[in-house]
């Protein structure tokens, strides 16, 4: 009979050790580990750490973007494709000025271009449709619109990024 | 009749109470030791999942350095971060690039007729736009808004300027309006 009772305490001692200390304790460190894995995992996009691979696939992906950048040294050819534009769409150019912006970090100089333009509607919205889809990347983030008498006057600021910077 | 006198000395109530309580003791001793068996072979488990994943996190790592140490021959840390933080920023030009001429394409699909635009005022940069016009009457103003404001790239539409005046022998009524609203 004791030797009954002395066997039942002892399993009620191992059950309670397993079950309230030691399988909660490896509960809780197997959610240490997993967090410690997680981070490791989040590491690789934390710290931007790319393979070669990784970089290699970034590359082309940048040279896509980049084929419609022109270089710093051809910014007389961005003006010159400005100016173009504006026979196919029939607007005349009054006036154009313009400043740059280093982005020494991304090797880039951002251009910046105010446009004063004269012409018709269908004129203005094609030179502006011209810009925003042609082969050169630029951005139109001001239109300006406004009736003059007989004709619209219209006043653009375009920005494109020209590859290098000083 | 006959009549069977038992005259053993044997108590069967005791016995049944005996046998009862060894049938509980085992069952108690069977469910404990079952709890105990079962409970140790979740340790063993978690014990086993704990170096599982200790395993596959080494190997993340032990990776992730044989990646930098593989991409160093051929590229510096610097050219890498110049090189992802071009692909965040031409990916930020390149996605969230809004054409101007498909908002004045849109506007002329939706200009209610007697309704006609004088000045016209998009700013990207700060996604906002304003009309200033003019309307044959009151309703063409607050029409245009509401299509304006069913176009699905705009917010907030409100007309934030009305003013009335009478032509032509005062029989014409004209509503000179600015409308502003903003592009997502």
């Amino acid at each position: 009979m004791r030797s009954s009772v002395i066997l039942i305490i002892f399993l009620v001692i191992v059950n309670l050790f397993l079950w309230l200390y030691y399988i909660p304790s490896k509960e809780k460190g197997i959610e240490r580990v997993l967090s410690e894995y997680n981070a490791v995992r989040e590491k690789r996009a934390k710290e931007r750490i790319l393979s070669f691979k990784d970089v290699f696939e970034n590359r082309e992906k940048i040279g896509e973007m980049e084929k419609k950048l022109r270089s710093r040294d051809d910014f007389s050819k961005v003006i010159t494709y400005i100016f173009d534009k504006t026979f196919q769409s029939k607007v005349e150019i009054k006036s154009i000025n313009y400043n740059f912006e280093e982005k020494k970090d991304l090797k880039l100089t951002k251009l910046t271009l105010n446009i004063a333009l004269e012409g018709n509607y269908s004129g203005i919205k094609k030179y502006v449709y011209d810009l925003e889809s042609g082969s050169h990347f630029i951005m139109v983030d001001i239109l300006k619109i406004q009736k003059g008498v007989d004709i619209l006057n219209a006043s653009l600021t375009v920005t494109t990024y020209l590859k290098g910077a000083n | 009749m006959r009549y069977n006198i038992n005259f053993s000395s044997f108590d069967r109530k005791r016995e049944k109470q005996k046998k009862l309580l060894g049938l509980l003791y085992i069952i108690v001793i069977a469910v404990l030791v079952f709890f105990a068996l079962f409970g140790l072979k979740k340790s063993n488990d978690m014990l086993s999942e704990i170096d599982r994943i200790r395993n596959e996190a080494k190997a993340v790592e032990e990776n992730i350095a044989k990646d930098l140490e593989q991409r160093r021959k051929f590229l510096s840390d610097e050219e890498v971060r110049v090189l992802t933080e071009k692909l965040v920023f031409y990916s930020s030009l390149y996605d969230n690039r809004f054409y101007i001429t498909a908002f004045l394409t849109g506007l002329e699909e939706i200009i209610p007729a007697g309704v006609s635009l004088k000045n016209i005022d998009i700013d990207m940069t700060r996604k906002s736009f304003v009309l200033t016009g003019e309307s044959l009457s009151p309703e063409g103003a607050v029409s245009f808004s509401k299509k304006i404001q069913d176009l699905n790239y705009i917010k907030n539409v409100e007309i934030s300027k009305q003013s009335f005046q009478r032509l032509g022998d005062k029989k014409l009524l004209v509503n000179d309006f600015d409308i502003k609203g903003e592009l997502y």
